[in-house]
């Protein structure tokens, strides 16, 4: 399916116009997420299997955010994801912060985690080990918290 | 996609409601089951009465396909063992897959039949329903698929069936007279023995000149004044013989005859030729005598058909396999149905496929002599 | 405006879509096309009656039936469906229809009922697909083997030989004052069913979520589609589209059977691959799949005018299935 029909698919409603499909503000739709979320595809009818793993990733959350939910979970956004697009998707999940939507990012990747969330949780064969805002931690804390000594005492 | 949740029919099947509804498919189901069983009760219950003598034991009969003609065979049979003191089974095989004429054929020698009559599915399919029954030293009587090699199998009572090529004949011979120009043939089913040898005996009434077997158009008939052009397949299907004929008459839009291989399939050659304003020019011919062919002859569109009808070959059938158990008929023999070539003159003359609900003429034909064995069947 | 950003990967986008490549997608797309004029043309120079109104109109009126039933069977293998049943349910709508003509019921009931019977028979479907993880190949097959039974067992075997009514709306060619004067009568049910399908597939949200569904169903579920109630929906409307089509039948040869379709599913199965249609969903269209029906209709007409023996038929046709299923695969 193309990029226009993958985007618009969780809310078809609102593309609708007296139940029918409309294409044009299918298009309209499609051509904003595009533009909102930076997808690099030469156009809205191209199909998204031919897109690249980033901006498949990209029109997933554009999906995502068509259902206009007060709560976004994110697993794994970034995994599989060039440095390029990784940095595009933290732009996004910030934007969405601060229009005051909730955003809850689920990842292994700690590193990339802490470029670009407020607070983080650490969980250690499924407890919370640590609970702190990003600015006050660090790569290496949250390391230990997860795998090391630290993480095993607590 | 919450609120749409909410619409009626989606209630019955959401959720709780999923039990629910299952449940009430499987009432459904329960019901049906339950309305089938009680026809198959009734029906069944229906056969004993009509033996007024105690059963001399029951004949399985093979119903090969769900047809009409088969399903008039049974019921022709059935007339003739209820005089003569038998019941018959049937052993239905709607597919007509070989592998279930053989449990058939294996299940009514578990159940004691004293003789196995009926259609078989094919040549090879028979040799193993014949070698199963001759074991088991049941006798087995079949029409058609009448192949020289099994007649002098071990309890094998014979095969009846129409002389394919000679049925054919007068067909030919009645268009000859009364047609110049193109005709062409609707056949069943190309390179099956029954087809062939019906389209032979057309071609050589016809009066063609050529190799008549091979069929291969055109041939000169009738001393010139007729060409035969083209043989077209219908699949014994009235859709296919419609689709057949639009084809024909698209080819040969001056074409004056058709002979069609069956009445099934002559009634879609003339609803086509009814379509294409053309079946006042055409001149059609077929064979079987079923109710909708000699609905067709008195309603002139038919012009003549060959009749035999099935009832009665079941009827015969019966007749002989009851000689045979009485050792009063040879086995491993082969016979020639009744058959009756019509036309809007003589209608009367042909021998209905549904007499079996007429008492006086079952009584009739059960009094016939019976067929004579073939002396020289053809190898 | 959509490529602004991130020119570089836009310009290799435009560089797959360079002009030998789109040329190549078009040919994949209409390759039944270039194979009918391939025929026409070369069966035109055997037959001087070949290229007539009369033989095309015969080409129509061949075709519609088994056209109507493509197009349902096409939206139903987008959707990652398909349906096995449609011979027999063609043949129990007809016979329901024709039995009530029979006993002297009024035409417009019998084909309520008639197409209510075989659109009854579609939700059934529907539910048992959408209800049981077995695939349709399964649950449909065994409809039909059901659907056999209860035709042969309405009838005996034997065929409703007058539909009366139908009869007269379809047995044969638009009267004159109509418009299209002279076509087959059937042509209008057919180019109606195959316009409905193309607006259904491209206009409409049950039309979105079947391509949704069969492109990837656990996605599609995932997405918020109501994957079972859209299912119940498609095999519902299939159910309806098999009833027209069995009027459509009926009407035409004048005959109730429980015959009438043999091979319908197969055959309207095997047009829709034919014209591009996946196997296994997620692809496929109206005018693709009306491609398909039309070079099957072309085919066998043609080998009758060409004079070969309708054994080619077969032959020919099982020739094209295999080259089309070569072509899809090579087109991905």
């Amino acid at each position: 399916m193309s990029v226009a029909a993958n985007v618009t698919l969780v809310d078809l409603g609102s593309v609708c116009r007296f139940g029918l499909l409309s294409l044009a503000r299918e298009r309209a739709v499609a051509e904003r997420f595009v533009n909102e979320l930076s997808i690099t595809t030469s156009s809205v009818d191209t199909p998204v299997r031919n897109l690249s793993g980033g901006n498949q990733q990209k029109v997933l959350l554009a999906k995502a955010l068509t259902a206009e939910a007060s709560l976004l979970v994110l697993e794994e956004p970034t995994q599989g994801v060039d440095v390029h697009a990784k940095a595009e998707i933290h732009r996004i999940v910030r934007d969405l912060a601060a229009q005051g939507k909730g955003v809850m990012v689920i990842s292994s990747d700690v590193r990339d985690l802490l470029l670009f969330v407020d607070r983080v949780i650490a969980l250690r064969a499924g407890r919370i080990v640590g609970d702190t805002v990003a600015a006050d931690t660090s790569y290496a804390q949250l390391l230990d918290l997860t795998v090391g000594a630290a993480g095993a005492a607590a | 996609m919450q609120p749409e949740n909410d619409r009626a029919i989606w209630r019955i099947y959401d959720k709780n409601g999923v039990k629910q509804a299952m449940f009430r498919f499987v009432r459904i189901g329960v019901a049906l089951s339950v309305i089938v069983a009680l026809a198959a009760v009734a029906s069944a219950g229906k056969a004993p009465a009509q033996s007024q003598v105690k059963s001399k034991g029951t004949i399985a009969f093979l119903l090969s396909g769900p047809d009409l003609y088969y399903q008039d065979g049974l019921k022709g049979a059935e007339a003739a063992a209820a005089k003569l003191g038998y019941t018959v089974k049937a052993y239905p095989n709607p597919n007509i897959s070989p592998s279930v004429e053989l449990a058939n054929v294996n299940n009514a020698i578990a159940q004691g039949s004293v003789a196995i009559d009926g259609y078989s599915v094919g040549l090879s399919t028979e040799d193993a329903s014949i070698n199963a029954a001759g074991k088991a030293g049941v006798p087995i009587f079949l029409m058609y698929g009448y192949s020289h090699k099994y007649l002098t199998k071990k309890d094998v009572v014979g095969f009846e069936q129409v002389n394919l090529v000679p049925y054919g004949v007068p067909l030919g011979t009645y268009m000859k007279s009364r047609v110049t120009g193109q005709v062409a043939v609707i056949t069943g089913q190309l390179g099956r023995g029954d087809a062939e040898g019906y389209r032979t005996g057309f071609l050589n009434g016809l009066g063609c000149t050529g190799n008549t077997t091979a069929g291969n158009p055109t041939l000169s008939c009738a001393g010139g004044k007729i060409q035969y052009v083209s043989t077209e397949t219908g699949h014994w299907l009235r859709p296919d013989a419609y689709k057949a004929m639009q084809d024909i008459i698209g080819k040969y839009p001056n074409l004056k005859g058709i002979f069609v291989e069956n009445e099934d399939m002559a009634v879609g050659a003339h609803t086509a030729l009814v379509a294409a304003h053309k079946d006042k020019q055409v001149f059609v011919v077929s064979q079987n005598g079923a109710p909708y062919g000699l609905a067709g002859v008195k309603a002139g569109w038919l012009k003549a058909t060959d009749t035999c009808s099935p009832a009665l070959e079941g009827l015969m059938s019966v007749r002989l396999i009851d000689g045979y158990i009485n050792k009063s008929v040879q086995g491993g023999h082969l016979y020639y149905s009744h058959t009756v070539f019509v036309t809007k003159a003589n209608m009367s003359k042909a021998v209905g496929w549904d007499f079996f609900n007429n008492k006086s003429l079952v009584s009739k034909y059960m009094q016939l002599p019976l067929v004579k064995a073939v002396s020289n069947p053809p190898k | 405006m959509s490529s602004e950003p991130g020119t570089g990967a836009a310009a290799v986008d435009e560089r797959r879509r360079s002009l030998p490549d789109r040329l190549r997608v078009d040919i994949f797309a209409v390759w039944p096309v270039a194979v009918m004029i391939l025929i026409i043309v070369t069966t035109a120079l055997r037959s001087s009656r070949y290229l007539t109104v009369f033989n095309f109109e015969n080409i129509l009126s061949q075709i519609a039936p088994l056209g109507i039933v493509t197009m349902g069977q096409a939206v139903l293998l987008i959707s990652g469906g398909l349906d096995l049943s449609v011979g027999y349910n063609i043949a129990l709508s007809s016979i329901v229809t024709g039995l009530l003509l029979e006993h002297g019921y009024p035409l417009w009931l019998a084909i309520a009922a008639g197409v209510g019977a075989a659109t009854g028979v579609g939700f059934c479907n529907g539910v048992l697909v959408a209800q049981n993880r077995a695939h349709p190949f399964i649950i449909t097959l065994g409809v039909s083997i059901f659907l056999f039974g209860l035709d042969t067992q309405l009838t005996g075997g034997a065929p409703v030989n007058d539909m009366k009514g139908l009869y007269t709306a379809f047995g044969g060619n638009l009267p004159a004052g109509f418009p299209f004067f002279g076509l087959p009568s059937l042509a209008i049910p057919f180019v109606i069913v195959v316009l409905l399908a193309f607006a259904f597939l491209r206009w409409t949200p049950l039309g979105r979520r079947a391509y949704a569904i069969g492109g990837n169903e656990e996605a599609a579920y995932l997405s918020g589609i109501p994957v079972k109630r859209t299912k119940i929906y498609l095999y519902t409307i299939m159910g309806a589209i098999v009833g027209l089509a069995g009027m459509c039948l009926a009407g035409e040869i004048n005959e109730a059977s429980f015959n009438l379709a043999q091979n319908f599913e197969l055959e309207s199965i095997a047009c829709a691959v034919i014209g591009g249609t996946a196997l296994f969903g997620g692809r496929g269209g109206a005018f693709r799949s009306l491609q398909g029906v039309a070079l099957w209709g072309i085919v066998l007409n043609a080998i009758v005018f060409a004079g070969l023996s309708s054994n080619y038929q077969q032959m020919a046709l099982g020739a094209i299935i295999v080259v089309a299923v070569m072509v899809t695969r090579a087109q991905r």
